[in-house]
């Protein structure tokens, strides 16, 4: 149990600010994450879950801003750094792997290029010979074959589960102390999945760096994470172990979601379970819980006041009125498992 | 927003209606394609202004040229060279002289109206002056390297000058005594003329060829193409002049010069929407129903691509009628002494120094209608761009 | 990559073919002949220039002299200024051109890429909005209505620059500044927006999150994808580059070919004509191939469809 926290995030808000309006995409997360965790970050297209961590790197494009909050990364302030300071926190302390393989690799420089343009980065004396070798222990490290070959090749000569690879031996280039995978895995089949889920995860257990994995899909969280932290409406709804998100589910939505996983048990021909409505809008977000208008069991109170958290151990958190001790007992028969 | 344990409110338990959950559905007037377009253009004040920009300068060609009394070829040689702004002098009498930059004396009336010039009575030429006798007075006009003065008998400026508008000839003559306004005007009718004819032509011929080569497809598509690669290798003004040094000058000789070199960009334009349309659904479903494929091109094809070509085509106005004036200006456009905004900067350039407002004039002619319809060209792409719809 | 090149090769020697072919039937075409024009010759003095000048032969035995002499890099006799041939008095022409060329290209690249690439990166910026206003002038008004404009104020009010001619190099300013602005803002326009099309690509994004210095970013990273479609447009610039200095030699009386040019035009020196309508193909022809050439060298992607 370390008692230093690796990143600490608070009370994030982050907005677009586009013509229509403030777009508000994260509203308020508070988490934090210690070294060699690996936590999944669940969540639809639209979630803040993406923006969340693009924010924690201070990488968000026009129009976006960070408007509120607080993050620490080993204790320092992330959001008040010099640019210098932060090159150096992106160069060798955090690096991040990200969702399109195809777009995220400059077609017109060679692979081995990319990879060896951060070694220098962080360390300007290191000669080239060095640095391609570097490179090359980092694509055996991803179990690229051939690897020495393929520092010559270009982005467009290789698949996306390659190229995936490649997004990854530079994100772990230096040594990092986090690596946030933005979707890593959407992209892909599913067999090509499962192998980088194994990289991850003896990556891990070699280097002892944390991981924030985010994905829309339960399955992968299932099989990967330690922890769980489910956004919904750029909030997050709950948050625990993954036993405890998967056995003792404390929202609705998190039971919507695993509602949702096809079971191959149960092919006979019923409809594929998904969860009526559509995202709420974040120009205009509701005042009470986000997951309000799709959620069975919305309350009164739930439409005109966002519920806080409630600690059910000591990870594990939920944001439901229906977990609130004055909620009536008898109406908990309807309870929530 | 969490932290509000504190806030002592009332926690209605009362489940949620299906109604009151559905309270904040996305409302917003769905607006047609073209609506939307036009609604863009219109809030594009540059693109406005052009517009109206572009009207009076069409209604100045058009009616102008009727309106100014004098024809585009008459000359009056005694009055060459005069600027649109004279300055004239007044003398004690109260005869009113105008000194012509060409060093001539000329008398005018009260209002700036020239009448006739004034010969000079004898010259002086080793203290470099003109000597003059009207009105029983003599003038001395003195030439030196600071400027021409008109002098009274006592050697002294004149009591009153005063800057005006040339009366009879508003915007000045040529350097054979034509009224710049009118050839000014009758030139925006031949160059606006040609452009619209030459844009026409362009449309036509590069709609169809463009058309009938990316719906055919195969090889007809990849020979027609070839033969426009082929011919766009030459720039189409290299064509141009070698037609027309064929032809001859000419308003008729020059446009089909232009039309029949015009028409390649717009084809390739074109030929590239319907290869990207021809592969969508709509195209698929009307062909299984026995359209003809005549009847495909032009119902279904081109009104799904015609925003481009609109934009083509109003920027090729301002291009065709570049082309001319430049045509012209080297001598192979239009034939004197019609007049063109390139004929006029042509024979203008000579006098920048003493007479620079004979090619200003043109120029700025130009300048403005190419900024309108350049202008109007981009407001329409911007209008125009499915992507910018909100 | 050989195909590539082959391909454009034969391209460009049938575009030749067909340039040459047309010019010389259409200017043999020209009725009255080479010798009417000026004044009524007795026909006795008309059949010997003809002779002299083997207009009599077939014409299609002209066709091929004609061939025969462009390979060897003779254009012939002028028609009117008798003695002198047109090789003569195209080497005569040829380093004003070329020094004015080589003016406006220097121009073009120093001032036309910066221009953009700083726009793009100050977007909306003042920067950015003063540049492409500019831009838009240069753009949109013809290099010839420019130069009037140019001339007028700095030549005729300032008296900073000659009006004609290039006695002293001061004289080469004004005709390159007024051919190279078009080109000039045009490039810069399409720099910049191919430069904020880069920005907006998901690898910019990439190299920002490797912590790489500002400048490398933009200058590996952004620049190097953002200049291929730049080159692509080269062409084009090229080609106004080239009429261009028809109108602009002209203007400022630069004794080059380009005035040249259209002087044999406006006397009806036939063969003076055909030769630099040739010349210019020519010249237009060999920059583009060239320009493909450079272009598949720096995109590494055109290599995939080789393979």
């Amino acid at each position: 149990m370390c008692a230093k926290k690796l990143l600490e995030v608070n009370n994030l808000r982050t907005s677009f600010f586009t013509f229509s309006g403030e777009v508000q995409a994260v509203r308020n997360i508070s988490f934090s994450l210690t070294h060699g965790e690996i936590v999944g970050i669940v969540g639809e297209s639209g979630s803040g879950k993406s923006v969340a961590f693009l924010s924690v790197i201070r990488l968000l494009q026009d129009p976006g801003k960070i408007v509120g909050g607080e993050i620490l990364f080993e204790g320092e302030d992330v959001l008040g750094m010099s640019n210098v300071k932060l090159r150096r926190l992106r160069n060798n302390q955090i690096g991040m792997v990200f969702q399109e393989p195809m777009t995220s690799l400059n077609p017109t420089i060679r692979v081995g290029t990319q990879i060896t343009e951060r070694i220098r980065a962080f360390n300007m004396g290191i000669g080239k010979r060095q640095a391609r070798d570097q490179a090359e222990k980092l694509l055996e490290m991803v179990k690229l074959p051939g690897a020495k070959s393929h520092l010559e090749s270009y982005p467009w000569e290789m698949s996306g589960g390659m190229r995936q690879r490649v997004m990854f031996a530079i994100a772990i280039a230096c040594n990092p102390k986090l690596l946030i995978a933005d979707e890593p895995t959407t992209a892909l089949d599913v067999t090509i999945q499962n192998q980088i889920l194994k990289l991850l995860r003896n990556f891990r257990s070699e280097t002892n760096t944390s991981i924030i994995l985010i994905t829309h899909d339960l399955g992968v969280v299932a099989e990967t994470c330690e922890q769980v932290i489910v956004m919904y409406g750029g909030m997050i709804m709950e948050e625990g172990l993954v036993d405890e998100i998967f056995y003792e589910t404390a929202h609705q939505y998190t039971i919507g979601l695993k509602q949702s996983i096809p079971d191959i048990n149960n092919m006979g021909g019923d409809r594929l379970f998904s969860i009526a409505g559509s995202p709420p809008s974040l120009i205009d977000p509701p005042k009470g819980c986000p997951f309000c208008a799709r959620c069975d069991k919305a309350m009164k109170v739930c439409l005109e006041h966002c519920p806080p958290y409630f600690q059910l151990s000591s990870t594990h958190r939920s944001m439901c009125w229906l977990l609130d001790p004055d909620f009536p007992s008898h109406l908990a028969k309807e309870g929530i498992k | 927003m969490n932290e509000n344990h504190n806030e002592q409110f009332v926690k209605d338990w009362a489940p949620l209606q299906k109604e009151e959950k559905n309270a904040e559905t996305t409302s917003g007037v769905t607006v047609s394609y073209w609506q939307d377009v036009l609604r863009r253009l219109r809030q594009n004040k540059l693109a406005i202004g052009s517009i109206f920009v572009i009207a009076l300068i069409l209604l100045a060609s058009t009616i102008g040229p009727m309106l100014t009394g004098k024809a585009y070829e008459t000359q009056q040689l005694s009055l060459r060279n005069m600027p649109p702004r004279i300055e004239i002098q007044t003398a004690k009498d109260g005869t009113n002289f105008f000194v012509h930059p060409d060093l001539r004396v000329f008398l005018a009336e009260d209002n700036g109206y020239v009448t006739e010039e004034l010969d000079p009575v004898s010259a002086n030429l080793a203290d470099k002056q003109f000597i003059y006798e009207y009105n029983d007075t003599t003038y001395y006009l003195v030439f030196s390297a600071d400027g021409t003065k008109l002098l009274d008998e006592n050697l002294e400026p004149l009591p009153q000058s005063e800057t005006v508008w040339n009366k009879n000839y508003l915007l000045g003559t040529d350097s054979i005594g034509r009224d710049m306004l009118t050839r000014l005007l009758y030139g925006g009718r031949i160059s606006l003329l040609v452009a619209f004819i030459v844009t026409i032509c362009t449309l036509v011929i590069g709609v169809l060829y463009g058309g009938i080569s990316g719906y055919s497809g195969n090889n007809t598509d990849i020979f027609m193409m070839r033969v426009v690669e082929i011919l766009m290798a030459i720039p189409s003004v290299i064509y141009i002049i070698l037609l027309m040094v064929y032809f001859g000058q000419g308003v008729f000789n020059i446009l089909i010069a232009m039309a029949i070199t015009s028409w390649l960009a717009m084809a390739q334009l074109v030929r590239g929407q319907v290869l990207s349309l021809k592969e969508q659904e709509f195209i698929l479903a009307a062909k299984c129903t026995g359209v003809s494929p005549i009847k495909i091109i032009l119902r279904h094809l081109l009104p799904n691509s015609i925003g481009p070509i609109i934009v083509s085509a109003t920027l090729s106005i301002p291009a065709a009628i570049a082309t001319e004036a430049f045509m012209s200006y080297i001598g192979l456009g239009v034939k004197p002494p019609m007049p063109s905004w390139g004929i006029l900067s042509n024979e203008g350039i000579g006098a920048i120094r003493s007479s620079p407002y004979q090619v200003l004039l043109p120029s700025i002619a130009i300048s403005l209608t190419m900024f309108a319809f350049n202008f109007l060209g981009d407001g329409l792409r911007d209008a125009l761009d499915p992507r910018l719809r909100k | 990559m050989l195909k590539y090149i082959a391909k454009r090769f034969v391209m460009m020697l049938i575009t030749l073919f067909i340039i040459i072919t047309a010019t010389f039937f259409l200017m043999r075409a020209i009725p009255g002949g080479p010798f009417s024009f000026d004044r009524v010759l007795p026909p006795r003095v008309e059949e010997a220039l003809k002779t002299k000048y083997n207009l009599n032969k077939p014409v299609i035995e002209q066709y091929f002299d004609y061939l025969s002499g462009i390979i060897r890099f003779d254009f012939g006799p002028s028609y009117v200024y008798f003695g002198q041939t047109v090789n003569e008095m195209m080497a005569d022409g040829w380093p004003a051109s070329a020094k004015l060329a080589v003016a406006a290209t220097i121009l073009i690249i120093l001032l036309g890429v910066p221009m953009g690439v700083i726009s793009a990166l100050n977007r909306n910026k003042p920067p950015d909005r003063i540049t492409m206003m500019i831009s838009t002038i240069g753009v949109v008004v013809p290099s010839f209505v420019l130069a009037t404009f140019l001339l007028y104020f700095f030549s005729v009010k300032l008296e900073v620059l000659p009006t004609f001619g290039v006695d002293t190099w001061q004289g080469y300013i004004l005709p390159a500044v007024c051919l190279a602005v078009g080109p000039v803002c045009g490039i810069a326009r399409l720099s910049r927006s191919s430069m904020l099309d880069t920005l907006n690509q998901d690898y910019m994004r990439t190299a920002e999150s490797k912590g790489l210095s500002r400048s490398r970013i933009i200058i590996v990273h952004g620049l190097r994808n953002s200049l291929i479609p730049v080159v692509t447009s080269l062409g084009m610039t090229f080609a106004a580059l080239l009429t261009g200095t028809f109108v602009i030699e002209k203007i400022f009386a630069v004794p080059g070919l380009g005035r040249y040019f259209v002087q044999s035009i406006t006397n009806r020196d036939y063969t003076a004509v055909m030769a630099l309508t040739i010349l210019t193909s020519v010249i237009m022809v060999v920059a583009v191939f060239l320009i493909d050439i450079i272009y598949m060298l720096i995109d590494p992607r055109i290599k995939l469809y080789d393979k």
